[in-house]
């Protein structure tokens, strides 16, 4: 029996585990390593309606338990992504999750059109990319925004919905309960923080752009937070990640409440990654003598594990 | 590839203390071109640092490496016997099969040399090395002993680029390999352009995967972004296009 089986969104799974958009490609890069089909869903790199480059200068610096980066969303547009990626990997038999930021809502709408009539198996929202002057942020850090996108998307789509969202606001808690009462089908819980990093010997900030994204082991006991306190108001289910780069991070996440775990930063850290958690995950539940990963979801909620386990 | 290593030597080159020699045995045989590099775990880092390989025998390769922060200060460090998280081979190396039969100028600025290094074992009909070092204190005769072959050492007194132009007035070279600083590699651009030569530059930028996954690493060039790791770290030499 397969402990890892997991129905979400209404979709099966062989497990819970997916990747970080935007640390994965569209799925090719990982392939001499193992195959991605072992993943439960690739969430590919997020998509615009057309081709960006992406910003310049210096797009990356570490910073201590995480690292900071400022890619600006750099990909080939949603068309060169269903016309040359997609079909590609539906016929290898993955299961996709599209990532998609729209310039505005009416971008949103068009791009979810096309996604409707593609294979892709879910449309996640980016309502929170940190690093495109444009948009992104503005989106996610206001309820009705969030909601009414929500809302335009969930009306020209049959697909699930999932909702990506900013840590970087006030009240998480509003912003994802607008997006459920829209009609979301679930939440990805969290995108990076922004951050900043200065070079002492130049005195200038290492980031072309100055600011960027901050992802990894530093910022999972805020997205851990985050999504324990999300899961108590909402009854979608949520996918969560920040910072996951074993099984015990990735445990933490469904006893706070995810239903699916993202591994970001963790695929820079280890290829390997993904594969080594899932693993781990099979010999705690085996350990434990726990029968399902979804027995666990949310058991830092109801007590913890009872006696003998 | 994740490999296994062991350390076989750690010694300074320099007597600074700055620029160290390392072998490693990995536990597995691989293919690797001259100017492909390897990502090396350092403990209490998030990301590995890419080195690149400057040479291998059977198992072993050699890196040539320079202490400018943390990572390459813990790998400094490391002694004999001790266990070093590896992967790679990781990107594309350099062509040598543009210089075969051909007279070839081989370029390096600083810790630039160490990709280029491996190319002193492919088959060119003739090869002319110019490396400097300038104040980075690389003691030559130290080098000299490591790696005896027809380098022609440079000092302060003259630059390696002024020392190809000058040589440019007396012998025709047909194809360059170079690494080095980007301004010393933006310069060495226009001097191939301007002399019709052909060549292939190794350029470095911050990474964070190695492997192609995070965007992280592009670099402009004429055809658009491209990543390092991934297209790189080796291109047309007239296909970068450096900022300043
Ligand atoms: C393809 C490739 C091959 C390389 N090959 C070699 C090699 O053979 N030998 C060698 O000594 N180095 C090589 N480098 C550079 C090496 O990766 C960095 O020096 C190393 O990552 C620094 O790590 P650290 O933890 O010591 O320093 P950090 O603490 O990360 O940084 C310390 C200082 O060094 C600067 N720095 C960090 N990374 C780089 C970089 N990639 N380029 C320039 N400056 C940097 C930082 O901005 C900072 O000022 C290569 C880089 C690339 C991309
Ligand atoms: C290099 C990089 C690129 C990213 N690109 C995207 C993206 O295109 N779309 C998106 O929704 N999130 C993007 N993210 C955010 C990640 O998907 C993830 O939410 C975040 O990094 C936190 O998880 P982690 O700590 O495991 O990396 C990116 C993160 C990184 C590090
Ligand atoms: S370092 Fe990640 S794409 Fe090059």
């Amino acid at each position: 029996m397969n402990k890892l089986h997991t129905e979400v969104f209404g979709i099966t799974l062989k497990n819970p585990i997916t990747v970080g958009s935007g640390t994965y490609g569209f799925g090719e890069n990982y392939k001499e390593f193992y195959s991605p089909t072992e993943l439960g869903a690739i969430t590919v790199k997020g998509m615009t309606m057309l081709p960006r480059e992406g910003n310049s200068g210096t797009r990356g610096a570490e910073t201590p338990g995480g690292m900071l980066n400022c890619v600006g969303l750099q990909n080939p547009g949603i068309d060169v992504f269903i016309k040359d990626y997609l079909p590609k990997l539906k016929n290898e038999g993955n299961i996709v999750f599209a990532n998609i930021a729209g310039k505005d809502i009416e971008e949103f709408v068009e791009m979810a059109i096309k996604l409707e009539n593609s294979q892709v198996d879910l449309i996640e929202l980016n309502l929170s990319c940190p690093n495109v002057k444009e948009g992104g942020i503005a989106f996610g850090t206001s309820g009705e925004m969030v909601g009414l996108i929500t809302r335009k998307v969930k009306e020209v789509t049959g697909k699930p919905v999932v909702v990506k969202l900013t840590p970087n606001v006030t009240d998480i808690v509003s912003i994802a309960v607008a997006a459920e009462q829209n009609g979301a089908d679930g939440l990805t819980l969290i995108n990076t923080l922004l951050g900043m990093a200065i070079d002492v010997d130049t005195g200038n900030p290492i980031l072309g752009n100055v600011f960027g994204g901050l992802s990894g082991p530093a910022i999972k006991p805020v997205a851990l937070k985050m999504v324990y306190q999300v899961y108590k108001h909402v009854k979608i289910p949520i996918i969560g990640m920040g910072g996951i780069v074993n099984e015990r991070d990735a445990l933490e996440f469904f006893m706070a409440g995810a239903s699916m775990i993202g591994v970001g930063t963790g695929n820079f850290i280890d290829p390997m990654c993904p594969l080594k958690i899932k693993e781990g995950l099979e010999r705690y539940l085996d350990i434990k003598g726990i029968g399902k990963i979804t027995e666990i979801v949310g058991l830092a909620h109801r007590g913890g594990l009872t006696d003998g386990k | 590839m994740e490999l296994k290593g062991l350390v076989k030597s750690n010694e300074f080159l320099t007597s600074q203390r700055d620029v160290f020699q390392l072998r490693i045995e990995l536990n597995r045989e691989f293919e690797f071109k001259p100017g492909q590099f390897i990502n090396v775990y350092c403990p209490n880092k998030v990301l590995p640092r890419p080195i690149s390989i400057a040479d291998k025998e059977g198992n072993i390769i050699t890196l040539l490496v320079r202490i400018v922060g943390e990572g390459t200060d813990f790998l400094s460090k490391t002694k004999i016997g001790d266990r070093v998280k590896v992967i790679g081979p990781l990107g594309k190396g350099f062509n040598t099969s543009h210089g075969m039969d051909k007279k070839v100028a081989i370029i390096g600025g600083g810790i630039g040399v160490a990709p280029l290094l491996g190319l002193r074992k492919a088959n060119f009909k003739d090869a002319k090395y110019y490396l400097g070092f300038n104040s980075e204190g690389i003691l030559v005769e130290e080098f000299k002993k490591v790696y005896p072959t027809t380098i022609t050492y440079l000092t302060e007194d003259t630059t390696v680029l002024e020392a190809f132009e000058e040589s440019l007035k007396t012998e025709v070279y047909n194809f360059v390999y170079a690494c080095g600083p980007e301004g010393m590699l933006k310069k060495l651009q226009d001097i191939l352009q301007k002399n019709k030569i052909p060549g292939e530059l190794s350029v470095e930028k911050k990474m964070a995967c190695g492997v192609g996954g995070c965007l992280i690493c592009t670099c402009e060039t004429t055809k658009g972004k491209k990543r390092v790791c991934k297209e790189g770290p080796v291109f047309d030499s007239q296909e970068v296009l450096f900022s300043e």
